[in-house]
């Protein structure tokens, strides 16, 4: 036989039967990752907008005040509002996989 | 297009509707292929594992899928790029022995069909030995436009390299297996 032949024309290998169990295993990967995904991926963004656009009123205030308690007073509510963001992404994404599983 | 491409695309069209239902029966329809290229790839024990994950991410991807090309070569593409990360990440090969037999064959001549079968054996146990010192994507590449027999026009859109470029590769692909097979200088085929 020629070696290139087999090269260009390896074996076949048998064909599978499709097994029901793997079918059921993907699927059920597809039902819950794809809207945590795209939920997750919605709602972080719209809680890092959020944040950073509540954020930017305290800055002002604390630029305008000049006062050094103001620096650390925005750095407080910068802290909560990114915690919260965090918080309010696990929760509706968490409830979002039980929806759909 | 065969009806098997014209399943793929009506199925393709329910899923993206909404349906993910329908995402079952293209499972059902290329597990089969799937697995057996990855386990040419990288090996039975973390083939399945690796073919869930291939599924998976067709489906997360799949209004990014170009439905001008077939879906069968769209998810061996994205089989063979999880196998090439798991070959970087693990930097071990399947042994030639745990491939999956080739399909038995008929001849019409017992004797010389024992004779040819043993060469041709001994030729595929080299072949498999050789394609086992390849690099993951290298193999990948191999098994794709060889066993799989994907076109290298489709190959290279769904890589995004021209058709020269991809030529390249399989050219070089074929001197190296062809070095370790102890054959000067392969033409083209």
């Amino acid at each position: 036989m020629d070696p290139m032949h087999l090269i260009d024309h390896p074996p076949q290998d048998p064909e599978r039967r499709p097994d029901a169990l793997f079918t059921a295993a993907v699927m059920a990967k597809v039902r819950i990752e794809r809207p945590v995904r795209h939920a997750g991926a919605w709602w972080l963004a719209a809680a890092v907008i959020a944040a950073c656009a509540l954020s930017a009123p305290v800055e002002g205030v604390a630029e305008l005040a000049s006062v050094g308690d103001w620096i650390d007073l925005q750095l407080v509510i910068e802290s909560a509002l990114a915690a919260a963001a965090v918080a309010l992404v696990w929760v509706v994404t968490t409830a979002r996989a039980r929806i759909a599983s | 297009m065969t009806q098997s491409a014209d399943e793929d695309q009506r199925d393709v069209a329910r899923v993206l509707a909404g349906e993910t239902d329908a995402f079952a029966a293209l499972v059902e329809r290329h597990q089969g292929r799937i697995r057996n290229h990855l386990a040419r790839c990288v090996g039975p024990d973390d083939a399945d594992d690796l073919a869930q994950d291939t599924f998976v991410r067709a489906f997360q991807a799949l209004d990014r899928f170009d439905q001008t090309y077939p879906f069968r070569g769209w998810l061996l593409v994205i089989a063979s790029r999880l196998a090439a990360n798991h070959g970087a990440r693990r930097r071990e090969r399947p042994s030639g022995g745990s491939m999956p037999e080739p399909a038995p064959r008929r001849d019409d001549d017992p004797a010389a069909a024992f004779a040819d079968r043993d060469a041709r054996d001994e030729l595929v146990r080299r072949l498999d030995a050789a394609l086992a010192t390849l690099p993951p994507d290298a193999r990948a590449l191999y098994e794709l436009r060889f066993r799989q027999e994907c076109p290298v026009n489709e190959l290279a859109h769904h890589f995004q390299i021209s058709e020269g470029a991809l030529k390249v590769r399989v050219h070089r692909l074929r001197q190296a297996l062809a070095e370790h097979l102890g054959i000067d200088s392969p033409q083209e085929a």
